[in-house]
């Protein structure tokens, strides 16, 4: 008898076109958008370091720069505290704590950005100041921190999950085999979650990348690079939130903080293609 | 895969058709079920959920379209928004633009909004030339601006109507516990600090009033188009605020931003509204001040804040004050009819106008319409002008502006 699951498939495979055809036509209006200044900037756009609209001057080396840093930084920090929870709750806590501890973390989701810059600049901005360690209390440490709070559950929910995922099976074999427990997780769980692990790194970079919020309330918008873990910066996307209620009449500066998202973008899109080339790199590696 | 078998001639699914035949092996049944069970469900999907699911894709599909027809039409938009400002009746007003005009513009339309009931008045603090653009492009009623207006924006909106309501200074402020600042902040310091130099420490002459904290003075200025920074910049001898140049400084957005971040940081410098300095530099509340406001002097030398009236620009006496504030409301109300209070029985309205400022640093505070604005709109901004007493206050029954610590129109001799 003809199944009756064509008309679902149907219907799914619309609703998957459709979002795939929001992602394009995303796409193609910031294009459209930021080719007024793309075309003229060329390269410079990105390796231009004077930002000035009235000499009609776009580059946004400095506001790049400062975004891969304080990224970076962030994951630094969030990265090792994320995948250590998710090893505690995935292997050695008892069930009763893993199901306090997992909803706890995952609150942390829930909190609006505007909320972590708050809490920022209002309570963890004054240890900063009572430790003496710089003169402003806003810089790229303060904001680092509190960014790898805001990612760390991302990373803490989907490493848990792809290590759970690993079937007992691997464990059992490699216990039998006479490995602790620490060094079934290093060289058997581990490698073996390492896909899940490299994507929930990817979308805490992804959020970190584009956060705007806590990063205009924190890092101080100073058009420079950092010299120091307490000095300030200006990512890309403080400088499209700053610029762009005053400048979304005007069709070059708008052009030009568009060409900013556009940049933005590629380099999300980048990051997502090079993680994922470690990963399979490192997958063939061990011989998975 | 075949999901029916027939049993005793009649088709039942398949997972009926193991319930029901006879097994000794009841451990095998139950795991069959089990199968059967989960791959039935694995088959399909409640067709609500697909809807759902469906209705919701639709939905951000229509937004993103409308989103983008919307911004490539920016143009109809605008015509079609001028043409009927002048007509409309309103119901709620918005009032966007300059943190420093936010808290008139706040308790203005809490008075207004008490006297004519139905009528709603919001205020958007963005900054000054935000608001410029949000009434120019008709997403405001009311572009409120804390500068002189500057000609770029009315070659932008040949339309722009102005409406003075009043007059803020600046104030130079510094951190309270650590002040940056120690006696009088020549007019040099001052360029030193907020002006690119070659002198990367913002500290100006060995001499400086400047305390060079960390070898430095941590200066705080404005990062959004803020009309007072342009004025401030402007009284320093620069068109409107530059960054190139300058080394250690943190820019936030809005007066209430610089007020926090210089409150907050030791040894800190800034410029902020002195309507919004004045009540962190008290002790308000009993909150002990976060900021101090710094004694400066301007380029011929005067020190300000003064309480002389022997220089160019200066305010009346208490009693002067009082009574061209008593001859504006009345004048207020036979020309607009606006309800307005008698000042029988209040205090005189003195206070802040009795203190001199340098002229430089004293700005209009101005209502911007773009085009002839709507009867209702017109109301409040005359209701405004004219000075209306906050009678909701529990302590003395200011005007507004003396509320929030900036000029009327009657305090401007």
């Amino acid at each position: 008898m003809k199944e009756p699951t064509d008309f679902y498939k149907g219907l799914f495979f619309g609703i998957a076109a459709v979002t795939a055809l929001l992602v394009f036509v995303i796409i193609g209006f910031l294009l459209y958008a930021a080719a007024p200044v793309l075309t003229t900037s060329g390269i410079g756009f990105i390796t231009g370091s004077v930002w000035n609209y009235d000499s009609h001057q776009y580059g946004i080396l400095i506001f790049l720069v400062d975004s891969i840093l304080l990224t970076a930084l962030t994951l630094v920090i969030a990265v090792p505290f994320g995948i250590l929870t998710a090893m505690y709750l995935a292997e050695w806590a008892p069930v009763w704590m893993e199901r306090i501890l997992r909803p706890l973390v995952e609150l942390l989701v829930g909190i609006p950005s505007v909320v972590y810059g708050f809490f920022g600049l209002l309570i963890l901005s004054n240890v900063f100041t009572d430790l003496s360690l710089a003169s402003y209390h806003v810089g790229l440490l303060l904001t680092a921190i509190v960014l790898a709070i805001m990612v760390i559950p991302t990373i803490v929910a989907l490493s848990q999950d792809a290590m759970r995922g690993v079937p007992d099976e691997y464990r059992d074999a490699s216990i039998a085999l006479g490995a602790t427990r620490w060094e079934t997780v290093r060289s058997v769980v581990i490698p073996a979650a390492f896909p899940g692990i490299v994507t929930s790194v990817v979308l805490a970079m992804m959020r970190a990348m584009g956060e705007t919020m806590a990063v205009v309330m924190l890092l101080g918008n100073n058009p420079k690079i950092p010299a120091s873990l307490f000095d300030q910066g200006y990512t890309m996307t403080a400088k499209i939130l700053n610029d762009i209620l005053y400048y979304v009449s005007f069709p070059e500066p708008r052009a030009a903080l568009f060409g900013i998202a556009v940049v933005i973008f590629l380099m999300e899109m980048l990051a997502v293609a090079g993680l994922r080339l470690i990963c399979s790199w490192a997958q063939k590696r061990s011989g998975a | 895969m075949n999901f029916t078998r027939k049993l005793r001639g009649k088709s039942i699914s398949l997972y009926q058709y193991f319930l029901k035949i006879p097994s000794t092996n009841t451990k095998v049944k139950t795991a069959m079920y089990a199968n059967m069970k989960r791959m039935n469900n694995e088959m399909a999907v409640s067709p609500i959920v697909a809807t759902l699911v469906l209705i919701v894709v639709a939905v951000i599909g229509a937004v993103a379209v409308g989103t983008i027809m919307g911004t490539f039409s920016t143009s109809v938009s605008k015509q079609a928004n001028s043409a009927q400002a002048g007509s409309a009746s309103q119901t709620e007003i918005l009032v966007a633009g300059s943190t420093t005009v936010d808290p008139i513009t706040q308790l203005a339309g809490k008075l207004y909004t008490a006297q004519n009931p139905g009528i709603k008045v919001t205020s958007q603090a963005i900054a000054s030339g935000a608001g410029v653009q949000a009434v120019g492009n008709g997403i405001a009623d009311i572009g409120a601006v804390s500068e002189t207006v500057k000609p770029a924006w009315t070659t932008q909106f040949p339309n722009l109507q102005q409406y003075q309501i009043g007059e803020g200074a600046i104030a130079i402020i510094t951190n309270a516990a650590k002040p940056g600042v120690t006696g009088t902040l020549t007019y040099a310091d001052q360029q030193a600090l907020f002006l690119p130099t070659t002198d990367p420490n913002n500290g100006g002459s060995t001499d400086s009033a400047v305390v060079k904290s960390w070898g430095y003075a941590p200066v705080v200025i404005r990062a959004d188009s803020s009309g007072t920074a342009t004025t401030f910049y402007g009284y320093l001898g620069n068109s409107s605020q530059q960054t190139s140049g300058l080394e250690n400084f943190t820019a936030v957005n809005g007066n209430s931003g610089v007020i926090s971040a210089v409150g907050s940081t030791n040894y800190a410098i800034g410029f902020a509204d002195y309507g919004d300095s004045v009540n962190a530099a008290s002790s308000v509340s009993g909150y002990s001040p976060t900021i101090k406001i710094v004694t400066y002097s301007d380029a011929t030398g005067q020190v300000y804040p003064a309480a002389s009236t022997t220089d160019a620009y200066h305010y009346d006496t208490a009693a002067n004050i009082t009574a061209n504030w008593n001859a504006l409301r009345s004048e207020a109300k036979a020309i607009y009819g606006a309800t307005v209070e008698t000042s029988a029985g209040l205090p005189a309205q003195s206070g802040s106008a009795e203190k001199a400022w340098n002229e430089s640093l004293f700005r209009p505070l101005i209502y911007l319409t773009n085009g002839q604005p709507s009867s209702g709109v017109l109301n409040y901004i005359h209701y405004v002008q004219s000075g209306p007493i906050d009678t909701t206050n529990t302590g003395a029954k200011e005007g507004i502006f003396q509320e929030t610590n900036n000029f009327g129109l009657a305090d401007i001799s």
